[in-house]
């Protein structure tokens, strides 16, 4: 399988000396096109490093990165930026919308900062916004929307334009269940439609969603389970939200 | 509280404590720069100056004064050329034991002179005449042994000789230092009266007054004032910052069931404990700061300065005013965090700012009130009263502060189609409106003082037709407004051989000469006048003058100099001769009840005086231009007699600053008086200081309050790093804020600025005319692109990598 996301031994040290914390050891991963990646660990396993080392946001201490064949290390700040802006989206458990722009304007701006005028890219932004049914919700604050309307802007935001990598830490840690469902529904979804994505839960049920599930211990990778035949089979869907 | 959130607290803290030091350090200074109460008069009540040419007289008038005034105490003066220079030098008989006159003279080192031959000399005269103690003084005949170098401590600029009380030389002049005895001319505090003894002595009383430590240091609060409240708004920006913070810790108290007023004490304690600490920091810095520069400060005093002189009730008001206004700064943040409902405030985010009209309208009232203050603080001579005067200025800023809130959404709405990063920039400004419009109050304050400064020294500079005197033109004057100097005809022809000489330098130049008018020799010896002596110590003849008759005596016009009418200098003012009325006396832009004076003893009753038959003529425009004139028939019919007084040059070209330095130089050396136009220079540099630290001063609030506002946008830079944005985006994120702010705080500052001077200049609006547009753009159109510039260096820092938030 090619991968998009390649984690090539990957480690990551924090501190030094008596304080020196092995965040991450001797990572190798690998995400195909449309493969969905669930990361479970306990607390502190390191897998929110992972994520953002995979994210090109830091640097590993030992070993390589490679997104969409690019060597991370061998990128610039600025190309790292672009490769974000274009090929990376970012869904987090606490949503991270900017409270100053509207729904619109939080999905258009990664479009809009890679030099898209606002026009077209609000065409856009409308387009995800109406996939992930918001429609009628583009011109309102994220203040002015509720827990998984807010997760799914921000999905939409992680989607919008030709993004094919989605990186999603806890996105439904701060949902209900029935959001929580909703919005793995719409991640499935959109590995499905060829994007490559690593999702970090403690929520094992969740997780299945995914095509394989990885589990980190202490920064290793102790485990990890192939896809089921038919992963919908083993789950009971929730309601959409 | 410090354990959290401390980098803010460490900028408020500094920020405060520094404030605390500048306006304690500023009370002491001004209290101690102001005048000494001592000063002129010692520790007597009164000094009464005698001045006659004719020694015996002035002993005998003085020995009478002693006697009815004791106890009193005397110091003889008399004025001794410097040799080789115009200069002269005070030789002073003084008793170096004399109680009331012990705070005018100080040993510095040396001892006091104790016997015949011996003097003790001032450091400046010390320096004239490269002497130092053991040194020879001679002048003319005489010769002393300096024994000792001694100071005026009241006055560090008075020079002298000090000489033993009885030196018969000193006897031109004499100061009688008196105590008690109201009936010395009942004169008000630190008033000044000349008068004339019926022996025909001239002197002058001055009474002791109270210090002008009263206005220096109730100046100095009103300044510490505006300074708190500048600094006040900057913490309170901070203390939003914090409060919003802690909206999650906020939430979960309130929904433990805390009241809103255990809610408010939170944040109200955490103003008073910043308040108290930086009083107490910045008031040990401050007196630190006194006690290393104090004797730095006496140079610009001109006096010797006790270090040890601290009013400390101005310590206490300052410590007093930093808790006031760290409270009130922590009140606002408080109010509004405890109004927040619990849930919104539990999920950590900000309340929706308030609509603004309401605070427009508060605005407007506090703006319409500030001016009324002002309007009825600032009369029309421009003297403040003070509590008016501040309490226009609180106004003032707290409509500027009410006015904010408005202004920030306006431009939100106004910049929708601006890139991403500044739109954002400006919605998150709108958005945490309370500290946004904290932030934009200081600098609009802080811009305010400098517009206010720029604008007062734009109308402060004479225009190109006003001033005292046109750039082409120049007064040479011989004598002053009451003597002018005998001459020889010989030496009068060589002033006038020299005065041509100048002027055929200059260029094109016509010389005026002017002449004043004067009782004949014969009337003046008839009158049995003292003679009198001219400024320079020459004897002189007395002058007539124009004065206005007020209740109980009249009062000399003014400086206006009474020169005799000619055709030429009439018509050169645009006065054509013929048009004059025969029988007018005086030619003059003055009005009022003028009377002609002489300056010999006064026999007439003023009341009984005649109104002077006056033709009035238009003001020039130029203060010391000759503009007051006696008519030849006035002349022929008081049977007065002209005398040289001066002259009046003219170029065709403005004179160079070499030529007036050339003609102050020939001045000094003619023994004549020089006045040329007052360029006002100082006006210049203050408006360009002005403009630079009100500038420096925006820019160093926006750092703060920039880092306060983005540094609590962190989290949105982590977001924007995650979706891509670059360096670029955070740098315009940082820069748009920064230019925002300064933009606004530059409107807004000229608004409260001109506000305010329009109301302090209400009755007349003419000196505000001249904007100064060249200055006020630099400001108003240079601070934001230079903030935006400097933000946009520093704002493209990476944020630290994404992390979960916290729970609180």
């Amino acid at each position: 399988m090619t991968g998009v996301i390649e984690l090539r031994g990957v480690s990551k040290v924090y501190g030094s000396g008596a304080a020196e914390v092995h965040a991450l050891r001797d990572i190798d991963l690998t995400v195909g096109t449309g493969e969905l990646v669930a990361v479970m660990g306990p607390s502190g396993s390191g897998k929110s490093t992972l994520l953002t080392i995979a994210g090109s946001l830091e640097d590993p201490s030992d070993g390589e990165v490679l997104i969409d064949g690019l060597l991370l290390s061998a990128m610039s700040r600025n190309d790292r930026a672009r490769l974000r802006r274009r090929s990376i989206g970012y869904v987090f458990q606490d949503f991270n919308l900017l409270a100053g722009l509207t729904a619109a304007e939080n999905v258009t701006l990664p479009l809009e900062l890679d030099g898209i005028g606002s026009k077209a890219a609000r065409v856009l932004g409308l387009q995800a916004l109406v996939a992930l049914g918001l429609d009628g919700h583009a011109d309102r604050f994220p203040d002015e929307l509720s827990g998984g309307e807010r997760q799914r802007v921000a999905i939409a935001r992680a989607l919008v334009g030709d993004r094919h990598v989605l990186l999603a830490d806890e996105p439904t840690g701060a949902l209900d269940s029935a959001n929580g469902e909703a919005v793995m529904r719409l991640l499935r979804s959109a590995a499905e439609g060829g994007v490559a994505g690593i999702i970090v839960t403690h929520d094992a049920q969740l997780a299945s969603w995914a095509d394989r599930v990885v589990f980190l211990r202490d920064g290793r990778i102790v485990d990890q389970t192939a896809r089921p035949a038919s992963a919908e089979s083993l789950l009971v869907p929730g309601p959409s939200s | 509280m410090f354990r959290r959130e401390w980098r803010q607290q460490v900028v408020v803290l500094v920020l405060l404590s520094l404030t605390v030091a500048a306006a304690v350090f500023s009370a002491i200074a001004a209290y101690n720069i102001a005048s000494p109460i001592s000063a002129n008069v010692g520790n007597a009540d009164h000094r009464i100056t005698l001045a006659s040419p004719d020694a015996g007289l002035l002993t005998s008038v003085a020995a009478d004064l002693t006697t009815k005034y004791a106890p009193t105490e005397t110091i003889w003066h008399a004025q001794l050329p410097v040799p080789g220079s115009v200069e002269s030098v005070d030789l002073r008989a003084e008793d170096p034991q004399g109680s009331l006159s012990a705070p005018l003279l100080a040993l510095d080192a040396g001892r006091y002179p104790i016997k015949p031959g011996e003097v003790a000399l001032t450091n400046g005269v010390a320096a004239t005449f490269g002497l130092a103690v053991g040194g020879k003084l001679a002048i003319q005949n005489d010769s002393w042994t300096v024994v000792g170098l001694v100071e005026n401590p009241t006055d560090l600029g008075d020079e002298f000789v000090l000489t033993l009380p009885g030196d018969r030389r000193a006897t031109q002049s004499v100061d009688l230092l008196v105590v008690g005895h109201d009936d010395v001319l009942h004169q008000s505090a630190n008033s000044i009266r000349q008068f004339q003894t019926k022996e025909g002595v001239t002197g002058f009383s001055q009474s002791r007054g109270a210090s002008d430590r009263g206005a220096a240091v109730i100046s100095t609060l009103a300044l510490d004032t505006v300074a708190l409240l500048l600094v006040s708004l900057v913490a309170a920006a901070a203390f939003v910052v914090v409060a919003q913070r802690r909206l999650r810790q906020f939430g979960m108290l309130a929904a433990m069931g805390a009241t809103n007023r255990q809610l408010r004490l939170v944040t109200i304690a955490h103003g008073l404990l910043a308040g108290l600490v930086s009083a107490v920091v910045g008031t040990g810095i401050g007196l630190i700061a006194w006690f290393g520069w104090s004797s730095r400060l006496e140079s610009m005093a001109n006096h010797r300065i006790d270090r040890g002189d601290i009013p400390w009730f101005l310590l206490v008001a300052g410590v007093a005013l930093a808790l006031l206004t760290t409270t009130a700064a922590s009140w606002w943040p408080a109010r509004t965090t405890a109004r927040v409902p619990v849930v919104t405030a539990l999920s950590g985010r900000p309340p929706r700012p308030k609509r603004a009209h309401r605070s427009a309208l508060v605005a407007v009232v506090f703006l319409a009130m500030g001016f009324v203050c002002l309007a009825i603080g600032i009369d029309k001579t421009g003297h403040a009263k003070v509590i008016p005067v501040i309490a226009g200025l609180i106004a003032i800023v707290l409509g500027i502060l009410f006015l904010c809130p408005i202004a920030i959404r306006a431009l939100a709405a106004a910049t929708n189609r601006l890139p991403i990063a500044a739109r954002l920039a400006m919605r998150d400004l709108a958005r945490y409106q309370a500290r946004a419009a904290a932030a934009l109050a200081a600098i609009s304050l802080g811009l305010g003082i400098a517009f206010t400064a720029i604008i007062v020294s734009t109308a402060a500079t004479p225009k190109a037709t006003g001033g005292n005197l046109s750039d082409r033109q120049l007064l040479v004057r011989l004598g002053d407004n009451q003597v002018i100097p005998e001459q020889t005809p010989a030496q009068l022809a060589q002033l006038e051989s020299t005065i041509a000489q100048f002027a055929a330098g200059l260029g094109g130049a016509v010389v005026y000469p002017l002449d004043a008018a004067t009782s004949s020799p014969e009337a003046i010896a008839a009158s049995g006048a003292p003679a009198l002596i001219d400024p320079l110590g020459r004897p002189g003849q007395p002058i007539v003058g124009l004065a206005h008759r007020i209740p109980n005596g009249i009062e000399m016009s003014g400086g206006d100099m009474l020169y005799v009418a000619t055709p030429e200098f009439l018509a050169r003012a645009g006065v054509d001769i013929s048009t004059i009325d025969p029988s007018a006396e005086v030619i003059t832009s003055a009005t009022g009840d003028l009377v002609l004076a002489d300056i010999e003893p006064i026999k007439i009753r003023p009341e009984d005086m005649p109104a002077a038959a006056v033709q009035t003529i238009r003001d020039p425009g130029y203060t010391d231009q000759p503009k007051t004139f006696l008519t030849e028939s006035a002349l022929r019919s008081h049977g007065w007699v002209r005398v040289r007084a001066g002259w009046f040059i003219e170029a065709d070209h403005a004179i160079t600053s070499q030529q007036r330095a050339d003609a102050r130089d020939l001045a000094a050396r003619s023994g004549l008086t020089v006045v040329a136009r007052n360029t006002k220079r100082g006006l210049y540099v203050t408006r360009l200081i002005a403009t630079a630290a009100g500038m420096l001063l925006a820019l160093g609030i926006l750092a703060m309050t920039i880092g306060l506002i983005r540094g609590e946008a962190g989290r949105d830079l982590q977001t924007l790093t995650a979706t891509g944005a670059t360096s670029s985006a955070r740098r315009m994120l940082t820069a748009a804020t920064a230019a925002a702010l300064a933009l606004l705080g530059s409107l807004l500052g000229l608004v409260g600025g001109y506000i305010g001077l329009i109301g302090g200049y209400q009755d007349n609006l003419k000196p505000l005319a001249p904007v100064p547009i060249g200055y006020l753009a630099v400001v108003v159109f240079g601070l934001p692109i230079v903030a935006g510039a400097v933000a946009w260096l520093v704002g493209g820092r990476e944020p630290p990598v994404l992390a979960r938030r916290a729970l609180e």
